[in-house]
């Protein structure tokens, strides 16, 4: 998974497999610009801050794949989602290569909070659960001529995550987003 | 071996009910409803007014519905996008293969490409002043070797619970039992020709003829089931077949010659040329089994069979 920001990712299983934990922390995440510079994050990176790295580059990853649908993969959104927030994508991404319309600009998260962090247990996979604030008032639908494609409607500024995301396979993946626009997060 | 005749007579009964009937949703149509339902999984954490978009921005599919139509987007602010609504096959859309939409882990989400079923051991509690359960969503594609994996996932809306099926779980839960067959003369003593046979049911009670009513919530939905029989049909042996309603009357000897006022039969011929010197005598009960719930209402055949000998004999009745 293509993760390198300031607060870490992961790249390894969470070092706190033990008792069941919930921790609520918040986490403002400036802007962030992807640096292949940055250091990778060490295997004992813990479970809450390796997600929200992950929530942070699922959302670059998606801003990717909008901005280009047609040339964005399932190989792609996979190494940042998974379950029902792939599926969803996925088909978001079909309606965008239909009526041509790809996004221009970016979001940006501005907030995250740990709400629970679940270690794995038997079957069950690591997880954790957050929320996020993610400001899209940089983002827009536009058509093949650049044009907006939305015009007329009310610009969407800012939303209201909840997510969802499971170690898997080393990595942390959104499983699920709720995406709800609020006037202020 | 009663419960086994139970369990069997019911998934006779399922059988008959997908063979037949209307009322029940296919499994793929179950599918279907999940998928719909799980449009409205996870509600807005924030109530919406007129200042306030309808789609998240993330739905292209919702906005663009909402801006051709100018009216009410597909999906709910928040969703996961539009639903839809066809009936569609359950589909890994990994491999693109046709999954059960049932299994031992639940009922199959397209939407989430994993089986769906309740929490029983949830690792926290669901915020309170919700509806929201948590359910684990197991996926296949992951970790074959273990079996899959679960997932926690947090949902408003029960996935695909199949209230037809809820029913017959509520069937099989009562343990409906058959009737203790009444009759004069009763087995081991034998009657004279020319006589009315008597015919009732010896042990009345609920689980004999109802009535007899249960509900079980499964998720959010909540199935409430009565059972009642609506006759009884005795095959008396001699190519008779009557059907009483109720219960009969049992004989007493007050009654001496008297034919039965409710339920009872006079046999013309002796049973002594018959293999074991006896008529067989079986009496079915069969069931009105209604069910409603989670939006549905549906009935559930159901039968059950005793069976017994009456001997008759032209001379006198010996004990």
């Amino acid at each position: 998974m293509l993760v390198a920001l300031g607060i870490g990712a992961c790249s390894g299983p969470p070092a706190t497999q033990g008792t069941q934990t919930s921790s609520s922390t918040t986490a403002t995440v400036p802007a962030v610009t992807p640096s292949s510079a940055s250091p990778s994050p060490s295997a004992s990176t813990d479970p809450a801050t390796a997600a929200k790295a992950a929530y942070v580059a699922y959302v670059q990853a998606v801003d990717r794949a909008y901005g280009n649908p047609e040339k964005a993969t399932r190989t792609q959104l996979s190494q940042v989602a998974t379950n029902g927030a792939l599926t969803f994508l996925l088909s978001q991404l079909d309606a965008l290569r239909k009526d041509k319309v790809h996004q221009k600009g970016s979001a940006t998260v501005q907030k995250m909070t740990v709400k629970s962090v679940s270690p794995a247990s038997g079957q069950r996979s690591a997880q954790v659960f957050m929320n996020a604030c993610v400001d899209f008032s940089h983002s827009t639908y536009v058509d093949a001529q650049g044009k907006p494609y939305f015009p007329g409607e009310k610009d969407y500024q800012l939303s209201k995550a909840t997510v969802n995301l499971v170690h898997d396979h080393g990595d942390w993946l959104v499983a699920d987003e709720t995406n709800a626009p609020v006037r202020s997060c | 071996m009663l419960k086994k005749l139970i369990a069997l007579l019911t998934t006779m009964a399922a059988t008959v009910l997908v063979a037949t009937s209307v009322l029940l949703p296919t499994p793929h149509a179950v599918a279907a409803t999940s998928q719909q339902k799980s449009s409205i999984d996870k509600g807005p954490t924030e109530p919406h007014d007129a200042t306030t978009p309808k789609c998240n921005q993330r739905d292209f599919r919702c906005r663009d519905e909402q801006h051709r139509n100018g009216g009410p987007p597909r999906a709910e602010p928040g969703s996961k996008g539009g639903g839809g609504g066809k009936t569609q096959p359950c589909v890994s859309s990994a491999t693109g293969k046709k999954l059960p939409c049932t299994s031992q882990w639940g009922s199959w989400s397209n939407d989430r490409q994993c089986y769906l079923r309740l929490d029983p051991a949830p690792s926290q509690p669901a915020p309170s002043g919700t509806t929201s359960r948590w359910y684990l969503c197991h996926r296949l594609d992951r970790d074959p070797a273990a079996g899959g994996v679960d997932i926690d996932i947090l949902l408003n809306e029960a996935p695909s619970i199949d209230p037809g099926k809820l029913a017959l779980d509520i069937l099989a839960e009562l343990q409906l039992q058959k009737i203790r067959i009444g009759i004069t003369p009763e087995e081991g003593k034998t009657g004279l020709l020319g006589l009315p046979t008597y015919l009732w049911v010896d042990n009345p009670g609920a689980r004999t003829l109802g009535p007899i009513s249960d509900s079980a919530t499964e998720g959010n939905v909540t199935v409430t089931l009565t059972a009642k029989v609506d006759h009884v049909t005795w095959s008396l042996g001699d190519g008779t077949t009557i059907t009483c309603t109720g219960a009969g009357t049992p004989y007493q000897d007050s009654f001496g010659a008297a034919p039965s006022p409710t339920c009872g039969h006079m046999y013309s011929k002796p049973s002594t040329g018959l293999p074991g010197g006896s008529y067989p005598v079986s009496a079915t009960s069969v069931w009105r089994v209604d069910w409603t719930g989670g939006g549905e209402a549906g009935f559930i055949p159901f039968e059950i069979t005793s069976t017994g000998r009456v001997r008759i004999s032209e001379a006198q009745a010996l004990n």
